[in-house]
């Protein structure tokens, strides 16, 4: 066995740290056996790693401030809403959804959200104006703002027909207790999404294409809703959805 | 809206605590840190296509993230001076309660490291890079890079004294 290999301080904190390749590392380990000052140090090195992994986490199970997951939302700035023409991602996230790649806590942190700005992609050949009716970005958030706010705000899931240009799927109370309600577009190019009332607007979790509805009821179980709607409600969800009575009063208390 | 930038954005909310904990080392102020991590966030999400997908994420915000402290540094020396974050430390440090105080030791003891020790500790000792990773974060040579952890790592020894075993 080649036991050339010095055993400098250089080497011995290269070596406790894992640096050194396996032949080099083999080497060090050889030489440590003979070597109690040597095999000191290097004890020392690693305690000091393990002492400051271990003092060091107590951020890492902090609460994460708010802003900085609202630096991660979506964001509308640098361009209108719909400019971006990219199909593949949307697609891809969607194929991954399915094959259940995308992981529980990828959905309840925030993750969901984030799907705004795909799905606003593969409506490049939506009018930016359309959407910036019906959306507006304020501070990474995306808000529901028109005749959507309008229809979130004052509209009745019972309230169902073609006259409708937007139709409340259900409403329902998620994890921190706020208001969210499912709702479609209709236009041309149907939309369908998931608003929950935060601050007092609002704030839009989803916006994703959907199939042509037809002019009677839409439901959570109709078929044109959606699946990223529907799973994210089941993300969502605390309880029951809402039935008529329950809406009219949380519409009395301005969803709050 | 590219997949690069939609996958760096899921893998950012996981990393999150990690940045935030690199950024109070390098900082020694939460506050502080947390105002750099945001600043860091959105740089990397508007140049998110200078990501090089095959390396790490974190070294590469952790590189972000320092740039963002370096500007933000100069910046504050550009407007003059203002209480310095050591005595901060210690007069924050006196209201600790005795259960943080082992845990706030080893905090203070990085807190004295000079910058570029504390750097090159946090980023190898505490987060887990290869000396390479971390020696591109700080844009210096591998042999720079090592001499600094040595000498941070024996600053530390000699002020954690006896609490080292």
């Amino acid at each position: 066995m080649n036991t050339s290999i010095e055993l400098d301080d250089e080497t011995l904190m290269a070596y406790a740290d894992g640096e050194l390749d396996a032949t080099q590392a083999a080497q060090v380990e050889q030489r440590l056996s003979t070597d109690p000052v040597a095999a000191a140090k290097v004890a020392e090195h690693q305690a000091l790693r393990a002492q400051l992994s271990r003092d060091m986490s107590g951020v890492l199970s902090e609460p994460i401030p708010d802003r900085l997951l609202a630096a991660l939302r979506p964001r509308t700035a640098g361009g209108p809403l719909g400019n971006v023409v990219d199909l593949a991602p949307l697609q891809r996230r969607k194929t991954r959804h399915k094959t259940g790649q995308w992981n529980t806590r990828e959905w309840s942190t925030m993750a969901a959200s984030l799907l705004v700005g795909l799905a606003l992609g593969m409506y490049a050949n939506f009018s930016s104006n359309e959407l910036n009716k019906l959306v507006a970005g304020d501070h990474g958030a995306l808000i529901a703002q028109g005749k959507l706010d309008k229809a979130l705000t004052t509209q009745l899931t019972s309230t169902a027909g073609a006259a409708q240009a937007i139709q409340i799927g259900i409403s329902f109370r998620n994890h921190a207790g706020e208001y969210c309600r499912s709702f479609m577009v209709r236009n041309d190019q149907p939309l369908a999404g998931l608003a929950c009332r935060s601050d007092n607007a609002w704030q839009v979790q989803l916006l994703t294409p959907a199939s042509k509805a037809p002019t009677s009821e839409v439901r959570q179980a109709a078929s044109t809703t959606p699946e990223m709607v529907l799973s994210l409600i089941d993300q969502q969800i605390v309880g029951e959805a809402l039935d008529a009575d329950a809406e009219i009063n949380a519409r009395k208390a301005g969803w709050r | 809206m590219s997949e690069t930038f939609e996958r760096i954005r899921v893998q950012l909310i996981e990393l999150l605590p990690r940045l935030r904990r690199f950024a109070r080392n390098l900082t020694r102020q939460p506050d502080d840190a947390d105002d750099i991590v945001q600043i860091a966030l959105e740089r990397a999400l508007t140049r998110c296509d200078q990501w090089d997908s095959d390396s790490r994420l974190d070294s590469w915000m952790f590189g972000i993230i320092r740039n963002a402290w370096i500007d933000e540094v100069r910046s504050r020396q550009r407007r003059g001076p203002q209480l310095d974050v050591n005595e901060m430390n210690d007069l924050l440090a006196d209201t600790e309660s005795a259960m943080q105080i082992e845990a706030l030791s080893v905090q203070a003891a990085m807190n004295q490291l000079p910058e570029e020790q504390r750097t090159a500790v946090s980023l190898v000792l505490v987060e887990g890079l290869s000396y390479k990773e971390a020696a591109q974060v700080m844009a210096i040579p591998i042999g720079t890079l090592t001499s600094r952890l040595a000498r941070g790592r024996e600053a530390l020894q000699a002020l954690l004294g006896g609490a080292m075993q």
